[in-house]
């Protein structure tokens, strides 16, 4: 227990009777911000090999290597920069502001350890299952069953210490900042169990219960809040607390954010429809999605306004202030990306934008501007006063500032540019009416030089990164650490006396619990009504007749494409423009997803849309192109899959998994349940015939490949989209 | 196909209906509050995250400017 009292309570008389001496805990924040940085340059060197795969598929590194290939990498580099980066972050800015808005110590040691050990237990998991293929198919919620039960046990814990610290609170008004930590808290509950809700197959396989156009609609009511309440929310609190403390002056307009705070949680749950414009949708749901993202610029704004007029007639200090330069353009990022994503959510727009880089390129200004460098300049202010120092060299943290930002630019500005160049090429129609650009490898082929700039843009904004690791371990090691940190305040009077003309306003302020529970139900209202009127519906609700279940071979071919990650490159959804129905065949149908636990719509086309690749090309050839993309497609940056060639076909669970889909609903006969491995042997045994009759296979060959992997994908790639005869 | 469902269920049409009432209700009600906050009040909430010595109590340390709202 440090002898050195806190400066500030030494410069302060006590008041009268009722200061209490307490500690704040700076040891869970450290242990936070370590992980914060430890897994930030993790998940970025995942990011960076995820760009480079994009460039050299073929590299001796990655090469046929099932862990490595991109579909199972990306959505490593994904999860581990939102919950592993960005999550510690968060915890870490939490405890440090949390502890002294409230002016009293975290609620329990025993719970915050718990929640920190807990939440990296989480990280390693992931970090083993996502490589080994374990995976839902649903974009930042890719992790399985069990880890989804973990993730929401320690969510609780650490949302029982955050709240019972603000019942133990000697503060009495909860400073704008809590309120976004409890709106985070609330939110990221709702969503994480909403979107989890997964009927087991064995312990690390699951199904969504919501199928097709629901679970669509669900994943990105999901997917976008999380960007909201787990990217936004949580990171403006931080801002609200570490913009005042390193430009030590209070923030602009503090009405300002009373009323962007609550525009904020209640506007941006319904945004979530902008990532399915132009899908198979309903309309109405669409047009929601749009208006409210519109809507939400003036929020975003205000918050951004606030961040940013807080240093107004100081903003010379951010000149020489490494700290407040980070925090700056933290916050200027937040504000394109805000505008840009309102932007993106217009129809018009989005159908030029919509399965292009150019919303890669989006979302990074999102993260490494706006997450990444708050991160930063909160880890530049935070280290030096945790460890009681300064920091060890400005002119470093400056470097890392101009780095940061030159990577940055490298790596969207490329991606704005493959993006428009990639969708009007796809839109291209000569004078006689046909495609252009009818092979879709041209457009890829195209925009690999704006590739390898991203890449090195990203390794540009690493090597930052990696300044800032060096400065920040320095700092610590000139500097004495302080575990818990002495401080007194005033206890909180037992009863409050309202103040005569008090408004009537005043109680909901004083009262979090009643708070939290008003968040939760706005929160709610913008769920309940663009979610529930999918799910009123009737069983017998007319679908299209001519759909049918997958045959069990063609299932477990769904399920490989699922676990090789295929949906992180190609979409499975033809939108209605005449470029794409001249592409790839009539556009898609609703009810053409009603089996599809989960649904498979991709969100980029890194490679083309496969709804409608039934029967276009021969078995022999998806064959050949799944073991070498590049002898089949010169140039292809797909990587090979040739474990697909010696993994057996595991049909041990082939039984489990019908049942399940038959619990979600989906007609399979208890008759085809019990027939499930013979129909599979016997359509297995029909492509294997038709690789021989093509010439591809001798007999020896395709005996040995009837029980492989590779003739469950290509069972499901003749599937895809046969089941209505379109105009082709 | 979807018209059909919307229209299966009861009372749909009242959903936009109420969400927008709502909505509105709520704002309505928050600027007023936010408005009617007092000047000081308005302070003691947005120096909370300072020092001590930057509260409420020292009115004089005035680089933080005149809050404008």
């Amino acid at each position: 227990m440090s002898k050195h009292l806190n400066e500030s309570s030494t410069a302060h008389q006590p008041l009268s009777t009722g200061l209490e001496q307490f500690s704040y805990d700076n040891q869970i924040v450290k242990l936070f911000a370590i992980a914060t940085v430890f897994w930030g340059v993790a998940g970025m060197l995942v990011g960076l090999i995820a760009a480079l795969q994009m460039v050299i598929p073929d590299f001796f590194l990655w090469d046929g290597i099932a862990e490595l290939s991109f579909g199972r990498i990306r959505p490593l580099h994904t999860n581990a920069v939102i919950f592993a980066f960005v999550g510690n972050g968060i915890f870490m800015g939490v405890y440090y502001s949390l502890q002294r808005l409230l002016k009293t110590r975290m609620f329990s040691d025993t719970l915050s350890f718990v929640h920190f050990w807990g939440w990296q237990l989480i990280i390693l998991s992931a970090l083993i299952t996502l490589p080994m293929g374990f995976t839902t198919g649903k974009e930042y919620a890719e992790l399985e069953w069990p880890i989804d039960i973990a993730i929401a046990l320690i969510w609780i814990v650490f949302g029982l210490n955050m709240i019972m610290s603000i019942v133990k609170r000697r503060e009495r008004h909860l400073y704008v900042a809590i309120w976004f930590y409890l709106a985070t808290w609330v939110t990221v509950t709702v969503l994480h169990v909403v979107n989890s809700l997964e009927m087991p197959v064995s312990l690390f396989k699951s199904y969504s219960i919501y199928a097709g156009v629901q679970d669509a609609l669900v994943q990105w009511w999901y997917g976008h809040n999380a960007v909201a309440f787990f990217l936004t929310t949580p990171y403006l609190g931080l801002m609200y607390y570490f913009i005042p403390k390193a430009a030590k002056r209070p923030v602009y307009s503090y009405r300002l954010s009373i009323i962007h705070f609550w525009a904020l949680i209640f506007i941006y749950i319904w945004a979530g429809p902008h990532h399915l414009l132009y899908t198979a949708l309903p309309d109405w749901a669409q047009s929601l999605g749009v208006v409210f993202s519109i809507m939400l610029i003036a929020p975003s704004w205000g918050g951004m306004l606030n961040g940013l007029l807080t240093l107004r007639g100081a903003w010379d200090s951010v000149r020489n202030n490494p700290v407040l330069k980070f925090l700056v353009v933290a916050v200027t990022a937040y504000g394109m990306a805000t505008f840009e994503g309102p932007m993106l959510s217009i129809k018009s727009v989005n159908a030029i934008s919509h399965f292009t880089d150019w919303t890669v390129g989006h979302v990074h200004i999102g993260t490494l501007g706006w997450n990444g460098f708050l991160t930063f300049g909160i880890l530049y202010w935070l280290i030096p006063k945790l460890y009681r120092t300064k920091l060890h060299s400005i002119k470093l943290a400056n470097i890392h500032f101009w780095i940061g930002t030159l990577g940055i630019v490298l790596y969207t500005v490329p991606l704005y540019w493959a993006g428009w160049t990639q969708s009007l090429m796809w839109k291209e129609f000569n004078g006689d009416g046909f495609l252009v650009y009818n092979n879709f490898l041209d457009t890829v082929l195209q925009i690999i030089p704006m590739y390898w700039m991203r890449a090195i843009g990203g390794l540009i904004y690493l090597l930052g990164v990696f300044v800032m690791v060096y400065n920040l371990i320095a700092t610590a090691y000139q500097g004495q650490f302080q575990a818990n940190e002495p401080t007194e305040a005033v206890a909180l009077a037992p009863s409050y006396h309202k103040k005569s003309g008090e408004y009537w306003h005043r109680w909901i302020e004083r009262r979090p619990l009643q708070m939290l529970l008003w968040g939760l139900i706005l929160i709610l209202i913008g769920t309940f009504l663009e979610l529930a009127p999918t799910f009123l519906v009737k069983s017998n609700v007319p679908t299209i007749a001519a759909v049918q279940p997958y045959t069990p071979l063609e299932l477990q071919g769904r399920d490989i494409y699922i676990r090789e990650g295929c949906y992180n490159c190609h979409s499975q959804m033809i939108r209605p423009f005449r470029s794409e129905t001249e592409r790839y065949g009539e556009y898609s149908k609703a009810g053409e997803f009603v089996y599809d636990h989960p649904f498979q719509w991709g969100s980029k086309r890194t490679g083309p849309d496969l709804h409608r690749i039934g029967s276009k090309y021969s078995d022999s050839w998806h064959y050949q192109h799944m073991l070498d993309p590049r002898a089949i497609s010169p140039g292809s940056i797909m990587p090979a899959y040739p474990w697909l060639f010696k993994n057996k076909l595991d049909n041990s669970t082939l039984g489990a998994k019908i049942q399940a889909m038959q619990k979600l609903g989906v007609p399979y006969t208890d008759n085809q349940e019990a027939q499930a491995e013979q129909n599979l042997a016997a359509q297995a045994q029909e492509i294997v015939d038709n690789l021989k009759a093509e010439g591809t296979l001798d007999d020896s060959q395709a005996t040995y490949i009837l029980d492989k992997e590779i003739i469950a994908i290509i069972a499901y790639m003749q599937r895809l989209g046969t089941d209505i005869k379109g105009e082709k | 196909m979807y018209k059909e469902i919307l229209r299966s269920i009861e009372g749909i049409a009242s959903f936009p209906v109420v969400a927008i009432l709502i909505f509105f209700a709520f704002f309505v009600i928050l600027l007023i509050y936010v408005i009617s906050l007092e000047k000081g009040k308005v302070k003691h909430l947005s120096h909370i995250p300072l020092e001590r010595d930057e509260t409420t109590h020292t009115s004089t340390h005035s680089t933080n400017g005149i809050q404008k709202l």
